[in-house]
């Protein structure tokens, strides 16, 4: 259990752990500042009022998660006493205020990962177990229906530090060397459904800046935060020079071009890969959860999640899913 | 006369579904051109609704890309004798 405790003076720290699946009993950890840091006095509560404090934690963990999104809060009875199950709190480190009566919320330790793979959420969010099953049976699919195009394959990353303790696999999708020719639109035109043909329309060409196409590498890594899968890409000529945003968004089809502009903020956004550690471009996942939420309803497997996923992030580079494996979504 | 001309030049119906906090239109159900592209449909109910970007999909499912045919999806997805489409004024992507 990790319990952070702020430098703020002339607070009294309340700090509370909530162990929702080990143990249901309530930790209070009465800190008092300015003393060393770990040196507070634990006050174990047998049989807390436990509808009360559930009630308020699931008050504070909506509060965040609004928060987080960068939306209003707005509250909902199904928000507080919908299960709670997806998330298992560590610790939540609160500030009691003596100026003005309310607590702050400091710092919060939340464990999404271990959760069981039966219980399906209709939230549009998934587990990271969840998401190497989907993961598996998206990169299964795309071979057997989309033949034309390069594979996805897994990528194991179990033995990164901080994984190999907790006996979890770890990795994520990758699909490399995706050629576009000229602009994504024209090949877009052509359409990657066709797979008789060959996929690159070479006669309506249009010529750039002399150089032939670029080549794309895609990446689906799964999100802790979010609870969502997340598309890192990057791009280059196929000389090997990087493409930056502008040129980017310059060779998208127009379609995405126009909701680009649309949006209130940039939806491409530039992150460092949390695998390779280099600057990616990636889809930001914020609004993920609330449109997969509406592609889920009604289906209990999360096995086809990644093809309903793939059906609107794909969009953004025109890549298209045959119709064969957005049949297999039932 | 409609049942004798070729598929490529049928009509499709389609069935405009509302989702979560988006308002339902007063005629929810309409023709359209099967060789019309699924573009045409968004483009129709961004119009009807007055937004600028709508999240559209097809069988509780998938989001088609707009360049699909109305034809090929119907062919695929459709029953009952129409295209199920359902909208939501989520944001698109991001």
């Amino acid at each position: 259990m990790n319990i952070r405790v702020s430098k703020w003076l002339g607070y009294h720290v309340l700090a509370l752990a909530w162990l929702a699946c080990q143990d249901e009993s309530l930790f209070l950890i009465n800190f008092s500042l300015p003393t060393s840091r770990y040196s507070g006095q634990v006050i174990r509560v047998k049989n807390p009022p436990r509808r009360t404090f559930i009630i308020f934690f699931r008050l504070i963990i909506v509060w965040l998660e609004c928060r987080f999104r960068g939306r209003d809060y707005t509250l909902r009875s199904s928000h507080i006493f919908a299960p709670l199950n997806h998330l298992r709190l560590h610790s939540i480190v609160i500030f009691f205020s003596q100026f003005s009566n309310h607590l702050f919320i400091a710092s919060v330790n939340i464990e999404i990962s271990v959760m069981a793979s039966n219980q399906a959420t209709c939230d549009g969010s998934l587990s990271s177990t969840e998401f190497q099953g989907a993961a598996n049976a998206f990169a299964e699919n795309w071979k057997k229906f989309n033949s034309a195009f390069p594979e996805w394959s897994w990528i194991d990353c179990s033995n990164r530090l901080g994984f190999a303790a907790h006996g979890v696999t770890d990795g994520y999708l990758s699909l490399q060397n995706v050629f576009f020719r000229g602009s994504i639109e024209e090949e877009h035109e052509e359409g990657i459904a066709n797979n008789n043909e060959e996929p690159f329309d070479n006669a309506t060409l249009v010529l750039s800046t002399g150089e032939d196409g670029d080549l794309y590498d895609f990446h689906v890594v799964y999100s802790p935060s979010y609870r969502v899968p997340v598309l890192y890409f990057h791009a280059q000529t196929t000389d090997g020079q990087p493409l930056n945003q502008d040129e980017i968004k310059k060779k998208l089809p127009s379609k995405s071009i126009e909701v680009l502009m649309e949006t209130k903020w940039t939806f491409i956004t530039q992150q460092e890969h949390p695998y390779l550690n280099r600057p990616w471009y990636m889809l930001h996942p914020c609004g993920t959860s609330e449109w997969m939420k509406l592609l889920l309803a009604g289906h209990n497997s999360m096995d086809q999640y990644l093809v309903s996923w793939f059906s609107v992030v794909g969009q953004v580079f025109g890549l298209k899913l045959p119709f064969e494996m957005l049949k297999s979504i039932r | 006369m409609a049942s004798d001309s070729p598929i490529a030049s049928r009509k499709v119906v389609v069935h405009l579904r509302a989702t979560g906090d988006a308002p339902i239109l007063k005629q929810a159900k309409f023709k359209i051109a099967g060789t019309d592209r699924f573009s045409k449909v968004i483009d129709f109910l961004c119009r009807q609704l007055h937004r600028e970007t709508l999240f559209v999909y097809v069988n509780s499912a998938f989001s088609p890309s707009p360049d699909e045919l109305v034809n090929d999806l119907y062919d695929n997805f459709g029953f009952d004798g129409k295209l199920v489409v359902n909208y939501a004024c989520s944001m698109a992507w991001g």
